[in-house]
């Protein structure tokens, strides 16, 4: 990865005459609101091929609480990218925080209160190791990624020492009446995703230390210079996301009734806030774009699924998705950068 | 750009600084060789040449593609979609020999030409979409894998017909040829980028976009090269272990019997590789590749259990990392 | 300011809830009801015959799992997730299923995982969206989260192959610890043989071919190593694991196992057909075909073709006939809904290099 392949090589190949400013603005406007223009259409296209299906508030139910725990993931896997830390350890945390969860809370039948306690204070751990070795300068996207390979085999030490069939059942209540809790009719997962966006927001765009993220992603040397404690924001920011993702795999694993080591949703945090424009350099990125983005995928999983899209084209279609959504935004980039 | 945090330099001067900078250019080598001699010890028939000859096949597949791999790395460019060229290349294998009936030299002309096409499909998202690597190549996986699972049907395909494995996995010396052609792979890279101007090129883009665009370096050529290299590498092995196993190494989505992409990058690190590209020996890559395969080969011959195996190859890429950052900070 | 976008954004996004939602309740009176009457008496006096069945299964010849009325008390829906529809053995059996349901006049709505199983919650919810009165899938890792899922919209679940569940009474398909028995078994008839000639006096080994992300995989081949250890009399240290998520393949994983214990010959169960036909290959190619034998799980068309070329060591594989198998599960799931007895699914076959030829010929040429 040289020093700023792509952003640096920005900008001449694409051209705007002065007279031609308008055409640029709305250039420029289309493709600011390219996803959002792309999820309009998406909604439009799947109304018109499957009205019966899609228009219903039960599929709107069902797009959203397809979303949901892993999209609350997102809201803070955005915020880490944005600081500039690229974190690869997402499925294998989600999968060991379920699996310490389950052994606490199920084969030793201790209260709910104190398995979450315990499964928090794992999460924090695992926060703290990768800001430590990021500390020590190692780049977060290595650090984090042995991170989730150690955490992937205390996954599967969990499982080998408790002897259990490669995942342990998670049917003790209460835990399914709260992961499935439902407050004005659908599962409070849906609204609190949409909470967690909306603290999201705030936090970078209203606050200091949102000032702070951007800052810090965008130009860690400047931002050194103006006296922002990298080391501490890439902490806080890594030990959050890290709890949230536990915690989001321990409601997966509350709603399939089974702790695994891995939680694939989970894994997909990268790839989904790339898609939503969120730069992998850091310093860009907005919350609200991401919303957009996953509201996006969820919709196509579903629209997909109710036209009864074959397999491989369905996985064609999400293949080309990302690449034309990574294309668009590298213009988008490129105009800006003008 | 992804290490940016990792730049601060550390002040060791003199002889010291020598000593400790030798250690780590060779350490991979005093390590592989300790590593060796403990599992002589605690494994049993580890030092046998049957299992030495398994280490070398093992080492062979794991070590073709990180080849191309490390080239990759050197100008620059994190390949993240091996598993998608393995996948596409080895269903074709499979499809074309088996289903199709075609010759054995056709087939294996048609895998490659797949990889090919595949590494410039990546340079072409890369190098005119400006994007870097990481994520491009991330992004085309999805439809690399869309097009393997399109051809085989998500099925294994069971290559009952003879001819393939006779062939392209003969034995030399008791050695079959996927060893060989790793090593001569091997030599290839060194040559290239040690005595070519092309070599030169990789270094130069990796360590500086910049500086070697503005001094007249064809840099998005080489990048292109580069991602092609890496790519057929990939399909290289996929034709191996397609003939080895005798089926294509497709499950569903999943890749059977290959290298990951954790794999690829704890052999590169170990192997002294800076991930900013321009730093590194691809020798010394071959060797971290042996670490790993003689790490695998002895807990399996102890029957060590799924949790420690994993935790073990965590820490080894823990450890390669730390080494890849001190040798960074101190040149 | 750009927010402001994003609040226009937030309005659009508000008038398309409420058109979807006005719509929604002008579709509300078409809804089918999903209410499950058991107790109601089937209004049909006629029944399918048996030997109806037989035929319309040919070469297959499926047993009727439950006599099914031919005219049902509602016009029920029936929805699958199929695990992967480009696979054969499930491929077989989303064509039954397809064939049973227009057989017997019943909606059938499938949808396909491709493999991923991760995705089956997912499909389910699209699945779902059909006004469905049953719904099964094969879901090894997350059927009792599908099974509770769906018993949420009032459905029952008919799962394939999962075994035993809280939210479901009824067990359908193979479950994996008898699958994995069963194999065993006839590894252990394979092994007796070969011990009476060239394996006499040879230290015997079991491994256990196995994916530990895959708890099906975990319960079928454990059960398979449990059956095998006991009935050969093995101690644990003869029983060794090659399991593919320590990220190396299993060819390699076998050939090392094989290289600790040179003198030792080796019987395998994999979890699936081609996680053993490729280390049995890559053993073959390294000179010692000699000390292995293998039997699979699962016997689709792949594993038949190889069988077919008689290698050595390759004693047979069980099975699972999966279209009789597709066939029944939608007279199960029929046989629920009408409130009516059937019979567990049964039937397993295991093929052997003398079965195979004609076994090939009946399934795979008959046409």
């Amino acid at each position: 990865m040289a020093s700023g392949t792509p952003a640096q090589r920005a900008g001449s190949q694409i051209a705007g005459g002065d007279g031609r400013s308008r055409r640029k603005l709305i250039i420029q406007f289309l493709l600011d609101n390219g996803l959002f223009i792309a999820f309009v259409l998406e909604l439009i296209l799947f109304a018109v091929a499957a009205p019966d299906l899609f228009i219903r508030s039960r599929t709107l139910e069902a797009i959203l609480r397809l979303s949901g725990p892993a999209g609350i993931v997102l809201a803070s896997y955005t915020i880490t990218l944005i600081s500039g830390q690229i974190d690869l350890s997402t499925a294998q945390v989600g999968g060991m925080a379920s699996l310490m969860f389950a052994a606490v809370f199920q084969l030793l039948e201790w209260p709910l209160g104190v398995a979450l306690a315990l499964t928090v204070v794992l999460s924090i751990a695992v926060g703290l190791l990768s800001s430590y070795l990021i500390k020590q300068g190692i780049p977060s996207f290595v650090s984090t990624l042995a991170v989730g390979v150690v955490c992937g085999g205390i996954g599967f030490l969990i499982i080998n020492l408790t002897k259990q069939p490669g995942m342990i059942r998670l049917v003790r209540p209460p835990l399914r009446d709260i992961a499935n809790f439902e407050i004005i009719g659908v599962p409070f997962v849906i609204p609190l995703m949409f909470v967690a966006y909306a603290i999201g927001w705030v936090v970078l765009n209203q606050t200091r230390f949102g000032a702070h993220i951007y800052a810090m992603g965008g130009n860690p040397a400047a931002a050194a210079l103006n006296g922002i404690n990298a080391i501490r924001i890439a902490r806080i920011v890594l030990v959050t996301n890290a709890v949230i993702t536990g915690m989001a795999g321990i409601l997966i694993a509350g709603r399939q009734l089974a702790a695994q080591p891995g939680v694939e949703g989970l894994g997909q945090s990268l790839t989904a806030a790339l898609f939503a424009g969120v730069a992998l350099s850091g310093g860009s990125g907005k919350i609200e774009r991401t919303l957009i983005g996953l509201l996006f995928l969820s919709t196509l999983t579903i629209g997909l699924g109710i036209l009864n899209v074959a397999a491989p084209v369905r996985q064609l279609i999400f293949g080309s998705a990302f690449v034309f959504a990574i294309l668009l935004d590298s213009i988008r980039q490129q105009l800006a950068s003008r | 750009m992804l290490g940016r945090l990792a730049h601060g330099e550390l002040a060791i001067t003199g002889r010291r600084r020598e000593r400790l900078l030798f250690l780590m250019d060779n350490g991979i080598y005093v390590v592989t060789v300790l590593l060796f001699i403990v599992f002589v010890f605690l494994a049993p028939y580890f030092f046998t040449p049957r299992n030495l000859v398994n280490i070398l096949i093992s080492a062979s597949l794991a070590g073709i593609v990180t080849a191309g791999y490390t080239v990759a790395i050197l100008a620059g460019q994190i390949d993240t979609s091996t598993q998608g060229v393995l996948a596409v290349a080895t269903v074709t294998t499979a499809l074309l020999f088996e289903e199709l009936g075609f010759s054995l030299p056709m087939t294996v002309l048609f895998a490659l030409l797949a990889g090919i096409a595949a590494g410039l499909f990546n340079g072409l998202i890369v190098v005119n979409g400006k994007i870097v690597a990481f994520v491009a190549t991330l992004a085309t996986q999805g439809v690399m894998l869309a097009i393997a699972l399109f051809l085989s049907g998500g099925q294994t395909i069971t290559i009952a017909r003879e001819g393939l494995q006779e062939a392209v996995f003969i034995r030399v010396f008791g050695i079959p040829s996927s060893v060989w052609i790793m090593f001569f792979c091997y030599i290839v890279g060194y040559v290239l980028l040690t005595q070519t101007k092309l070599g030169a090129h990789i270094y130069a883009t990796g360590a500086d976009y910049r500086a070697s665009l503005l001094s007249g370096v064809p840099v998005d050529r080489v990048i292109r090269i580069a991602l092609v290299i890496s790519a057929l590498t990939a399909a290289l092995t996929a034709v191996l272990v397609t003939a080895r196993a005798k089926q294509s190494a497709m499950f569903g989505l999943a890749i059977a019997g290959s290298v990951d992409f954790v794999t690829a990058l704890t052999a590169v690190l170990l192997g002294g590789f800076s991930l900013f590209g321009g730093v590194g020996r691809i020798e010394r890559n071959l060797v971290a590749v042996m670490f790993l395969t003689i790490l695998g080969n002895g807990l399996q011959l102890m029957n060590v259990p799924t949790g420690i195996i994993l935790i073990v190859r965590g820490f080894a890429l823990v450890l390669a990392v730390i080494l890849s950052v001190l040798r960074a900070r101190m040149t | 300011m750009k927010s402001k976008r994003y609040l226009w954004a937030a309005l659009v996004l508000a008038l398309a809830v409420t058109v979807m939602t006005a719509c929604e309740t002008q579709t509300v009176e078409v809804e089918v009801t999903r209410v499950v009457d058991v107790t109601a008496t089937p209004r049909a006096v006629t029944f399918h015959e048996a030997s109806a069945i037989e035929e319309m299964t040919a070469p297959h010849q499926c047993k009727p799992l439950a006599a099914l009325p031919t005219e049902f008390s509602q016009p029920w829906r029936l929805g699958f997730i199929n695990p992967n529809l480009a696979h054969p053995f499930f491929g077989e059996w989303s064509g039954a299923m397809k064939t049973a349901a227009e057989f017997y006049g019943v909606e059938f709505f499938e949808s396909d995982a491709a493999g991923d199983y991760s995705t089956e919650p997912d499909l389910l919810e699209t699945l779902l969206l059909n006004d469905l009165s049953i719904v099964g899938a094969h879901g090894p890792n997350v059927y009792e989260g599908l099974a509770l899922r769906a018993l949420d919209e009032g459905i029952q679940f008919i799962g394939i192959d999962n075994g035993p569940s809280e939210y479901t009474p009824i067990v359908y398909g193979i479950p994996d610890g008898i699958a994995g028995m069963r194999g065993a078994e006839l590894l252990v008839e394979g092994v007796r043989k070969r011990q009476q000639e060239d394996w006499a006096g040879h230290e015997l080994f079991f491994i256990e071919l196995t994916h530990g992300g895959i708890p099906a995989c975990v319960t079928r081949t454990g059960s398979a190593a449990s059956t095998f250890q006991e009935a050969m009399g093995l101690d644990d240290d003869h029983v060794l694991m090659a399991d593919l998520t320590t990220g190396r393949s299993a060819e390699d994983m076998v050939n090392d196992a094989m290289t600790a214990n040179p003198d030792g010959v080796f019987a395998m169960i994999p979890c699936w057909d081609g996680l053993g036909i490729g280390p049995y290959n890559a053993v073959a190619e390294a000179g010692n075909e000699a000390h292995v034998m293998l039997v699979t799980l699962g016997g689709d068309e792949p594993p038949a073709k190889f069988l077919k070329t008689r290698p050595m060591g390759y004693y047979g594989f069980i099975e699972f006939q999966p279209y009789c198998e597709g066939w029944g599960w939608v007279e199960v799931a029929l046989a629920t809904l009408e409130g009516l007895p059937f019979e567990t699914y049964q039937v397993r076959k295991a093929i052997t290099q003398e079965t195979v030829d004609q076994r090939y010929a009946e399934l795979y040429e008959s046409e």
